[in-house]
């Protein structure tokens, strides 16, 4: 880690020393802040573990938690802005990192993790760059399998009790322009004509940590898997504007990607099979993107812009030993991308815009090997999908800050799906995805300014589907959102906004087909799902005294499903040597409610002290409701019901100009409703995931005022 | 509607893109039209005007330039952005003319920019707001000036957040804060307990989203989108998961939600809307709908191994 925080700091110092030497500059203005921060937390007991991750942790990494007092040291902010004698701002570089640490007590700290993000722009004449460093860590729980009846599988669970399931990415990623007439002292009318701007970018970044891999083997298995990935990126493009007439991008980029070895079955030890069999293998990519774009403008009246993008991914590396035998070499898809956008004044007040894209994917995997027909492939193969979305939409502005549209969508898409030949096969009759989609939708939508302060904006429509590829894409689908604010005409101001959206639809296109063979003529079971969402929500900012300001939001959801349970007695590939029957096991009635509230002020207490607070509260719920034993057995095991809970509380007050101190608590508290799974054959026993952290935090604002110079 | 009268870039003769022409020619009619109706529509020659967006009105006979001292005069409160001249821009470079409004002091003596002073230089020769006019933002009225404050010393001219929104997303960046200022059912999601680590400060909104892009159009689409960042997850596999294919959209909602990996429905149920379950008993029965059901099929984007994506 040390290594790398050296390289990015030799990458880093070179450039804040070029920049201000290349803006030509005699005088520099510079402004600088920087925010040092203890703070400690008290956990939640079953959590005060290093080796356990609670539910605040799969965002935020709390080092060293095993210790009696977790401490840590760090730089929770910095900034830093170089101006040069005209003003010009040439360097920015900020650095946020909100749980981080320069050194931590107890047995982490000699591997303190960072949260952390820093950026670093210059802006020079002729040329500019971004720098974007980022590290940070999410975890994820522990999941608990939950067993019942006398069918259930064995479960093995080979994960180490101390195990933590983590993924640390780092990363850097950079970009340069040059516009080389700038950089040019004479450049030539041909330069200046063109004016180029050439752009060279790339970037790194390795994931490491491990996960939690279940899978089915000889009996139901957990392991723990390496995560040891990187990525690198290269690209560059070169955007022209002959005299200003259009503007034509070319890009090109290459991504590389690694993943870590192969775990094989033969790596699991006895009494599992020594076989050569992958387990969760991920393969190696190169990725390379090219793409061609360009955007016109003609007068005051019209722009045209269009692009075309061609993306190849293609396995390299290690190929597994399945397909070495096969002889399988070559795994690559191909995607094409294509649009073209419009929008023409057409009179006085009225405009018109339309847009076409086009979307291809071809999966170029060479299917003339056993791994296919007549080997193991069971259900339908997606060779070429090819995808059409266009659109056009009047408008009519009647007045000023007003709109009225009404427009018209349509999405066509095409597979090619190519059905399985071995004798254990899903048929066509049965599969779960079609070969065409086709929707259209309509719609109007307005933005009016009917009173001062008063703004209001909705959309409605309807979407037709004569034709859909899966059960969830939506048929004789209503929706509508409005959004509306108003500012309050006080003394001192209130503006509340309230938006809303939702919409209800079905599909009614699938079914199952009973029967044995090709084109089985059995009954067919009808898959109806039905589905209606909706959220709501309001906020209101107002400044009620002169130095308090108050802000609160409210937000609330619904998603509804409908749907029948579907159960076979076999499963679906068996039906060519088998009569397979379909039923019904009752009908599912699953909701997702979502509910949140957050308040918060913000008061300036003197001239020298202010203070903030503020409130936040998020509940998740969701259930599933049926009549059937099975819908039961589903809604005892699947429920979500947990409720969040934030309370931030800082203060802070400026000792001396350029010298501020700040103390602040927050508190975090989570209670989980959902039951704890039973985790039969766990390596450990699960436990219920409410639980709190207390974060008392103390820390010191430096500013450049400190060191200005005072008249 | 300015004539497009001399489309003299069109094919050159000689020229590689010539060539090409004819090649295609030999094959169909409808592409080189297309391909030659684009070119000549892209190059064809526009009489030189002042670049002004069609949607704002200029305020009319404003008078002469008279500089940003004379500005400074009243509008004190701008003193420090004036003297960032090559930084932006001086005063009368957005505003028009000031001499009729030095005179009067009426508001209505001076133009108040809109979007087309911005894109007057914005627009041509930049890659980042090359579908900006046929945008989502632009098309609904959001103005440039919502969420960029020209008389910011800052690069980029972000506006800052009200401090009292922090209580929103503590620990997101400022330009996060401002997109969920008007999207605040996004901030509400990003505080769900599946999210990418938005409100921790690791992403931002713009690590994703291109707010002066037209989303309907964007080269590559979503699936490519999350490709960015999860290439483990898009293969190319042997076995694929056809949905995960097509569109990530099918199972995962990016913002957040209440099941575990930001799947869009908890499961099973995000996967028994569309699947049937064999009701066996043994390998899928009663197990199976207390289990997730990618306890067994752990390799659910796709595997090398199995066609049943299980390992």
């Amino acid at each position: 880690m040390l290594r790398r925080a050296r390289f990015g700091l030799c990458v880093i110092a070179p450039l804040l020393w070029a920049g201000p030497a290349a803006a030509d500059a005699e005088e520099f203005e510079t402004l600088w802040s920087a925010t040092l921060m203890g703070q400690f937390q008290i956990i939640a007991s079953q959590e005060a573990d290093d080796d356990v991750t609670g539910f605040f942790d799969q965002y935020e990494f709390v080092p060293n938690k095993s210790s009696a007092l977790p401490f840590e040291l760090g730089v929770r902010d910095a900034a830093f802005d170089l101006f040069d004698s005209g003003g010009t701002p040439r360097i920015r570089f900020r650095w946020e990192s909100p749980t981080s640490n320069l050194g931590v007590s107890g047995s982490q700290i000699d591997e303190p993790f960072l949260n952390q993000r820093g950026e670093l722009l210059g802006r020079f004449d002729g040329f500019d760059f971004d720098i974007d460093y980022r590290r940070f860590r999410t975890e994820e729980l522990r999941l608990f399998p939950n067993e019942f009846g006398a069918w259930g599988l064995a479960f093995t669970d080979l994960t180490r009790p101390d195990d933590l399931f983590s993924h640390d990415r780092t990363g850097f990623y950079g970009g340069l322009r040059l516009r080389p007439q700038e950089l040019l002292a004479s450049p030539g009318g041909s330069l200046d004509w063109l004016a180029p701007e050439l752009t060279l970018r790339g970037g790194y970044q390795s994931r490491e940590g491990e996960r939690q891999f279940r899978f089915l083997s000889t009996d139901w298995l957990a392991i723990t898997q390496e995560l040891d990935q990187s990525v690198g990126e290269v690209g560059g493009g070169l955007l022209v504007a002959p005299g200003g007439l259009f503007t034509m991008v070319f890009d090109f980029d290459y991504t590389r990607f690694r993943n870590s070895p192969t775990v094989l079955d033969s790596d699991l030890g006895s009494p599992y099979p020594a076989t050569s069999r992958p387990i969760g293998f991920i393969p190696d990519t190169d990725r390379s993107t090219g793409s061609v774009r360009l955007h016109r403008r003609f007068g005051q009246r019209a722009v045209l812009e269009g692009g075309f993008q061609a993306s190849w991914l293609e396995q390299v590396g290690d190929r597994t030993p399945a397909q070495q035998a096969a002889g399988l070499r070559d795994n690559n898809l191909l995607f094409y991308s294509a649009n073209l956008a419009a929008d023409v004044l057409l009179a006085d007040r009225v405009s018109a815009n339309a847009f076409f894209k086009y979307d291809q994917r071809d999966n170029k995997i060479d299917r003339d090997t056993a791994l296919f027909n007549p080997g193991t492939q069971q259900y339908e193969f997606l060779e070429q999908l090819r995808r059409i979305v266009a659109g056009a939409e009047a408008v009519y502005r009647p007045f000023r800050a007003s709109q009225f549209a009404l427009g018209a969508r349509f999405e066509w898409i095409d597979r090619d799906l190519d059905p399985a030949t071995s004798p254990i096969r899903i048929l066509p009759e049965n599969w779960l995805v079609a070969d065409e989609t086709q929707m259209w939708t309509v719609y109007g939508r307005a933005k009016l300014r009917p009173v001062k302060g008063l703004s209001l904006r909705g959309e409605l429509g309807y979407r037709g589907a004569p034709k859909t590829g899966y059960i969830v894409d939506l048929d004789d689908y209503v929706y509508g959102k409005l959004r509306a604010s108003y500012v309050v005409p006080l003394k001192r101001p209130i503006v509340l906004s309230a938006f809303a959206q939702g919409g209800s639809g079905e599909n009614h296109d699938f079914s199952m087909v009973d029967g044995l063979g090709p084109s089985p003529a059995g009954p067919e079971l009808g898959r109806d799902f039905d589905r209606s969402s909706w959220l709501w929500g309001l906020t209101a900012s107002a400044s009620p005294w002169q130095d308090v300001t108050a802000f609160a939001s409210f937000y609330q959801s619904r998603d509804a499903q409908d749907y029948g349970l579907v159960l076979s007695d076999f499963q679906r590939y068996f039906q060519n040597i088998i009569p397979l029957n379909f039923s019904r096991s009752g009908s599912i009635e699953y909701r997702n409610d979502q509910m949140s509230f957050i308040l918060g002020t913000h008061v300036q207490l003197s001239e020298r002290t202010d203070a903030g607070l503020s409130y936040s509260f998020t509940r998740a719920e969701s259930d599933y409701a049926g009549a059937s034993p099975e819908i039961q057995l589903i809604r005892a095991n699947s429920s979500i019901d947990g409720d969040i809970h934030g309370l931030d509380f800082e203060v802070g007050h400026w000792l001396m100009d350029g010298l501020r101190v700040v103390v602040g608590y927050r508190l975090q508290y989570y209670t989980d409703r959902a039951p704890v799974p039973s985790g039969t054959g766990s390596v450990v026993s699960p436990f219920n995931l409410s639980t709190y952290e207390n974060t008392v935090t103390l820390g010191v604002t430096l500013t450049s005022d400190l060191l200005a110079k005072k008249d | 509607m300015p004539a497009i009268d001399r489309p003299r870039k069109a094919q050159r003769p000689g020229t590689k893109g010539a060539t090409r022409h004819g090649l295609l020619e030999r094959r169909s009619w409808v592409v080189p039209a297309l391909v030659g109706g684009l070119v000549a529509c892209a190059t064809a020659w526009s009489p030189p005007e002042p670049r002004t967006y069609h949607r704002t009105a200029a305020v009319q006979d404003a008078g002469e330039l008279v500089g940003a001292d004379e500005c400074e005069d009243c509008h004190e409160e701008m003193r420090g952005y004036a003297v960032i001249p090559d930084f932006h821009a001086e005063c009368e470079s957005c505003h028009g003319p000031g001499e009729l409004h030095a005179e009067s002091e009426e508001p209505a003596d001076i133009r108040f920019p809109g979007d087309a002073d911005c894109l007057a230089c914005h627009e041509t020769g930049r890659s980042t707001h090359l579908t900006y006019a046929t945008s989502e933002h632009a098309r609904s009225g959001v103005l440039c000036s919502d969420c960029h404050d020209p008389h910011n010393r800052e690069l980029r001219n972000v506006r800052e957040a009200l401090p009292v929104q922090k209580a929103m997303l503590r620990h997101a960046g400022g330009t996060t804060r401002l997109c969920v200022s008007c999207h605040s059912e996004v901030g509400a999601q990003l505080a769900l307990p599946s999210h990418h680590p938005i409100e921790e400060g690791m992403l931002g909104c713009t690590d994703c989203h291109q707010p002066h892009e037209d989303r309907r159009v964007m080269l590559g689409g979503r699936t490519a989108l999350c490709a960015g960042c999860h290439e483990d997850h898009v293969g190319p596999w042997i076995y694929e998961h056809l949905p995960g294919a097509e569109d990530c959209g099918y199972c995962h909602e990016a913002h957040g939600t209440s099941a575990y990996n930001l799947l869009a429905t908890s499961q099973p149920g995000v996967c028994i809307a569309c699947h049937s379950i064999p009701d066996m008993g043994a390998t899928h029965g009663t197990q199976a709908f207390a289990t997730r059901c990618t306890d067994c099929h752990g390799a659910i984007h796709g595997s090398y191994t199995d066609p049943l994506l299980r390992r």
